[in-house]
């Protein structure tokens, strides 16, 4: 574990130096320890930036970081349900499911069926509000020259990594299907539908379902 | 209330910005100068209300009652029925006025406040606008806003303004990454502003780092990071809350709210340690709390 200046009223704190279950679940683990305390606690996938406030003095945070972490997560995971995200798979939405099928030498059927049958960890948020980076699929597929918009619900893959674009923007990732399911909202519990450390799993469902649901389609 | 009649090239209500939800993505807005947005509350004898931050000036609109408003920036000029005056003041405004803010000669954002504020719509805890966030909308023409408590109070004027100078020197806190990179070169080069927008200012020079990428983690206000290409970017307001480009330290925030300021020219690094940074940013916000206006009475 190490902790480093990261500006005049933050710090970072670093769990390990590779992408691993076990980091992650320290991350998460102090995170939740870390947040009631704290201006900002941004986890990501192996640190923790902490914003301790421009009125203490890094040691003074330092110290009391320091009490209150856990430096290994011993007790039983249990692991949570996953949230289930309904998720139209069709060229008509997922401009780039032939260029993953043609990429990796299989059918459009077997890149839903890949995608759709894993079960993902929440990574990090960021880049948009409720954009979580979810990983890690089996179907890696480099990231593509930016497109100036990408529609809202659109469900893509960028190397190993999966994620939802909460609203349109523009993005580079391989968009293979889209969910009518609402990311981020004044209305959802906490803003955001998913939060780091939630597991997923999509759900293909029918174009008649996505559209009765409140889909849009191009 | 007032109605705006041209709301110019983007303007947005701001106040100091949202808090505590970097976790989920939602990044901190707010306005971009906090010097002249401060100043402007100052002046009215309020604290951190919600203002109208205008982009490069050209902002008209009508007052729909009597009440007293602050327009504060580097330099500008405002038209109150086809009178002028320099701003950096208060203004007692009268129903029925047509104010024009002009084009800004210096400096990018200018800001209008009303005594005890504007009352705009809050989201997620605050009243500032995200543009790329699409958090809250932009003002568009036409569009009324109502004040909380109007109110006419005597004139006050400033000589205080923020200082931009041809060369702009940040001074810098080194991060954590400053490894990868040649620092030494760093602080002898110099930089061009290559553009500026809220999320932040992307500067020309060829300081690259030794490592392409980092694993994504968590930035805030004021990080420089440098892609590949060599070109550094100092997060401003609307920075997204986690990057994956190697950082070599974080501006000062009292410089981010001049670099916002900031059109053309050059651009230069100076390093600050932790402890003297700190002091000047506990200065800047002690600076306001203290201040006090003395009531200047103009004559219009």
């Amino acid at each position: 574990m190490k902790f480093k200046v990261a500006g005049v009223d933050s710090l970072i704190i670093e769990f390990g130096e590779v992408i691993s279950p076990e980091t992650h679940r320290l991350v998460m683990k102090n995170y939740e320890i870390l947040k009631p305390h704290f201006l900002e606690v941004t986890p990501s996938y192996t640190t923790v930036l902490v914003k301790y406030g421009i009125d203490r003095t890094y040691e003074d945070a330092l110290e009391s970081i320091k009490s209150m972490l856990v430096k290994d997560v011993q007790e039983e995971i249990c692991f949570s349900e996953p949230v289930i995200i309904p998720a139209f798979y069709d060229e008509s939405v997922g401009y780039d499911l032939k260029r993953v099928a043609e990429y990796h030498k299989i059918s459009i059927k077997e890149v839903i069926k890949r995608h759709s049958s894993k079960i993902y960890d929440v990574y990090a948020i960021g880049f948009l509000p409720g954009f979580a980076y979810m990983g890690i699929v089996d179907i890696p597929t480099p990231r593509i020259p930016p497109r100036s918009e990408v529609a809202k619900g659109s469900v893509g893959i960028a190397g190993e990594q999966t994620g939802i674009y909460p609203m349109k923007s523009p993005g580079g990732w391989n968009i293979i299907a889209r969910t009518y399911k609402e990311m981020f909202s004044e209305k959802i519990e906490g803003f955001s539908l998913l939060k780091v450390g939630d597991r997923v799993k999509f759900e293909p469902v029918s174009r008649a379902e996505f559209i009765n649901r409140g889909g849009e389609i191009d | 209330m007032i109605r705006v009649i041209k709301s110019g090239f983007l303007s947005t209500v701001q106040d100091m910005g949202r808090a505590g939800y970097t976790d989920i993505g939602l990044t901190h807005s707010g306005a971009m100068d906090e010097f002249s947005y401060l100043l402007a509350n100052a002046l009215l004898g309020d604290k951190e209300k919600a203002c109208v931050e205008i982009t490069f000036g050209n902002f008209e609109f009508e007052a729909m009652r009597d009440f007293s408003a602050a327009v504060c920036g580097i330099d500008g000029e405002i038209e109150i029925n086809s009178q002028k005056y320099k701003i950096n003041r208060t203004f007692k405004l009268k129903k029925g006025d047509i104010v024009k803010i002009k084009p800004l000669k210096k400096g990018n954002f200018v800001y209008f406040c009303v005594k005890n504020g504007f009352d705009a719509k809050k989201k997620y805890g605050s009243c500032s606008v995200s543009v790329r966030e699409k958090i809250l909308e932009p003002l568009k023409d036409g569009d009324v806003l109502n004040l909380k408590a109007p109110e006419v109070i005597p004139n006050r004027y400033s000589k205080l303004s923020v200082d931009v100078p041809d060369v702009l020197e940040l001074r810098i806190v080194l991060g954590h990454q400053k490894d990868l990179f040649n620092t030494e070169e760093f602080f002898k080069s110099e930089f061009e502003l290559k553009s500026i927008n809220r999320q932040g200012a992307v500067l020309k020079g060829g300081v690259k780092p030794e490592k392409g990428d980092i694993i994504s983690e968590g930035i805030s206000f004021g990080t420089v990071q440098v892609p590949a290409s060599g070109d550094p970017i100092v997060l401003l307001k609307e920075h997204q809350t986690i990057g994956g480009y190697p950082k070599i330290g974080n501006v000062l925030p009292v410089d981010c709210f001049r670099l916002s300021q900031f059109r053309r020219g050059k651009i230069r690094f100076k390093e600050i340690d932790l402890e003297s940074a700190k002091k000047e940013v506990i200065e800047f916000y002690s600076f306001f709390k203290k201040l006090r206006f003395s009531f200047v009475e103009m004559y219009h």
